[in-house]
C-alpha cells in the first residue's frame, strides 16, 4: 500500500475506532469481542480498498461492516451454542476432545457459509439427506414438495458448494 | 489443444452437482449409471468436477451427523423458527429470523428475558405485577419508563397487573397494545398476533393504521399490522399453559400437534393428512410431549414414527381394523 494512503489509514483509524469499539461493545457482552470485531472492521475496509476520503459517511460505513460481523458472529455463537447443547445430550466418556470439538465447529461454521444463500427449504433438504440420510421420498413429504423437486434442491446445495471450494481455491 | 474456459468450467460443475443428485436418489437405473460413466468418460474435466464433488461428500461423512445437524439448524430458537416455516405458515430463512430478534432484542431498551422450547417462567416486576412466558419466549422489560413497557419479540407472555390501576404498554411487530387493570395473554404467530383479555381492557394500535381497537374483558383479538378481528370468548388455551397444560375441546388432531410441536424440545412433529381431522379431547401436560405422543397412539387410530431423531411422524396405524 502506498504511503499517502497508510497516512490516510491511520487518520481514518484514530478518528473512528474508539466509537465504533463502544458501538460493538454495547451489542456485545464480552469485550474482547468488541475489540476483534473493531480490527476486523477496518481490516475489512481495508480489504475493499476504498478510497477513505471518497466515503461520505464513514460513521454509516463503519458501523455497516460492523453490524454485518456482529451478525455473522451471532450465527457463529448460534452454531456453537446448538453444537455444545447437543453434545451435552451425549454420555460423557463420549465427548469428543477440545481438539476436536474446535475442529467440527471449525467444519460447520465453513458448511454454514457455504449453505448461506441456499433458500430454507434447499437447505434442509439437503442436510436431512447428508447428514441423517433421509430418503428423497421421505423428504419430499416433510418440506411438502415433489420428489423432482427434492432432487433440484440437492443438485443446487452441491452446486453452492462446489462453487465456494472454487473460490476457496483462487 | 483448446483453452478450458471459464463457462466450461462452470458447466462441469453443474452436471456434477446434477449427477450427485440424481445417484443419491431413492431409485437409481442402470441407464442412469451408465449415462453417469459415459459422463465421466467424456472429459478430464467431468471428472475433475466430479473429484470435487466426491471431496464435498467425503466433508460432510466426518461430521458428526446428529450433533452437526441440530447445530446447522441454529437448534433451539432459531431452528423452531425455521420448523414453523416447514409447517407451512411462512417461509423464513432460519438465521435470517433469529438474527433480526436478537439484534432486535440488543437495540431495545430494558432486560431481556428468554426461554428455550419446551420451558415455562415466572417473573414478578418492581411494582408487584405477575408476567408468564411461555415456551421459546423473548421479551424485553423496560422498568425505567414512568409506567413498565414489555418488548414481545418471539412467543407467549402472560400478564396480570399488581393493582388496579397499573397501565401497561406491550409492544410487538403487529401493534401496540396499552392495557389497564389487567390480565392477558398474548402470542405471537407467524404472521399475527393473539390479545386474550381475561380481565380488564385494552387498546390496540396497529402498527399500520391510525386509529384504535379497544378490546374488553372476555374477548379476544386477532390482528397483524393493518388488520384485526374482534371474537367473543376467550379459549383456555390463553392461560392453560401457565399450568402446564394443553386443552383439547373437540380440537382437530392436526391443530393439536401444531399446538403440541411448540412444546416438543426434540426437533419437530408433523400430522399426516389421512388422520388431521381426527377430534380430541382433554387436558394434556406439556412437560413430556413424548409421552402425550404415546398416550395418543393408545386412544387413536395412529401410530407415531420417528423418521429421525428431530423429525416425527403422526400417521394413520393401518394395522388397526376399523371395522
Amino acid at each position: 500500500m502506498q504511503s499517502v494512503s497508510d497516512r490516510h489509514f491511520a487518520d481514518f483509524y484514530r478518528q473512528h475506532h474508539s466509537w465504533l469499539q463502544r458501538f460493538l461493545a454495547r451489542h456485545l457482552s464480552c469485550q474482547h469481542t468488541a475489540e476483534d470485531l473493531t480490527q476486523d472492521s477496518f481490516t475489512r475496509l481495508i480489504t475493499r480498498q476504498e478510497n477513505l476520503s471518497l466515503i461520505d459517511s464513514p460513521r454509516a460505513y463503519l458501523t455497516t461492516i460492523a453490524k454485518g460481523l456482529l451478525i455473522n458472529h451471532w450465527r457463529r455463537q448460534d452454531i456453537e451454542r446448538s453444537y455444545l447443547e447437543s453434545l451435552q445430550t451425549q454420555p460423557e466418556a463420549e465427548y469428543p476432545s477440545a481438539q476436536d470439538q474446535y475442529e467440527v465447529l471449525q467444519a460447520l461454521y465453513q458448511v454454514d457459509q457455504m449453505l448461506q444463500d441456499l433458500s430454507s427449504k434447499a437447505r434442509q433438504a439437503f442436510l436431512m439427506s447428508r447428514l441423517q440420510g433421509v430418503r428423497y421420498q421421505d423428504i419430499a413429504v416433510e418440506l411438502e414438495v415433489s420428489e423432482r423437486m427434492v432432487k433440484k434442491y440437492i443438485a443446487q446445495a452441491m452446486l453452492k458448494c462446489l462453487q465456494a471450494q472454487q473460490a476457496d481455491a483462487s | 489443444m483448446s483453452q478450458v474456459t471459464t463457462q466450461q468450467r462452470e458447466q462441469a460443475l453443474e452436471d456434477a452437482a446434477f449427477w450427485f443428485a440424481a445417484l443419491q436418489g431413492d431409485q437409481v437405473s442402470v441407464n442412469e449409471r451408465k449415462a453417469w460413466q459415459q459422463w465421466l468418460a467424456d472429459s478430464s474435466l467431468h471428472r475433475e468436477a466430479w473429484a470435487q464433488v466426491e471431496q464435498i461428500d467425503r466433508q460432510f461423512r466426518q461430521l458428526p451427523a446428529q450433533e452437526s445437524f441440530q447445530a446447522l439448524q441454529g437448534a433451539g430458537r432459531s431452528r423452531r423458527q425455521f420448523l414453523y416455516g416447514l409447517a407451512g405458515l411462512a417461509v423464513a430463512l432460519p438465521f435470517a429470523w433469529t438474527q433480526r430478534h436478537t439484534l432486535e432484542a440488543s437495540l431495545t431498551p430494558g432486560t431481556r428475558h428468554e426461554t428455550a422450547v419446551g420451558e415455562r417462567r415466572q417473573l414478578a416486576l418492581k411494582d408487584g405485577s405477575q408476567l408468564w412466558l411461555n415456551t421459546n419466549t423473548l421479551i424485553n422489560i423496560d422498568q425505567q419508563a414512568p409506567t413498565p413497557e414489555l418488548y414481545l419479540m418471539r412467543g407467549e407472555l402472560y400478564w396480570e397487573a399488581a393493582n388496579h390501576a397499573q397501565p401497561l404498554r406491550l409492544h410487538s411487530d403487529y401493534g401496540q397494545v396499552d392495557a389497564t387493570a389487567s390480565a392477558f395473554g398474548m402470542r405471537l404467530q407467524d404472521d399475527s398476533a393473539l390479545l386474550a383479555m381475561s380481565e380488564g381492557q385494552a387498546q390496540v394500535l396497529l402498527t399500520q393504521l391510525p386509529t384504535q381497537v379497544s378490546v374488553k374483558r372476555q374477548q379476544t383479538l386477532h390482528f397483524n399490522q393493518a388488520n384485526s378481528v374482534l371474537n367473543q370468548g376467550v379459549s383456555a388455551n390463553a392461560q392453560a399453559w401457565r399450568d402446564g397444560f394443553l386443552v383439547a375441546d373437540n380440537m382437530r388432531l392436526e391443530d393439536f400437534i401444531r399446538d403440541l410441536d411448540r412444546y416438543h424440545p426434540q426437533g419437530w412433529l408433523k400430522c399426516s393428512a389421512a388422520i388431521a381431522n381426527l377430534r380430541l379431547v382433554g387436558h394434556y401436560p406439556l412437560a413430556d410431549t413424548r409421552k402425550v405422543l404415546n398416550t395418543l397412539a393408545f386412544t387413536l387410530p395412529i401410530q407415531v414414527r420417528e423418521i429421525t431423531p428431530w423429525f416425527t411422524l403422526i400417521e394413520e396405524n393401518k394395522n388397526i381394523s376399523h371395522s
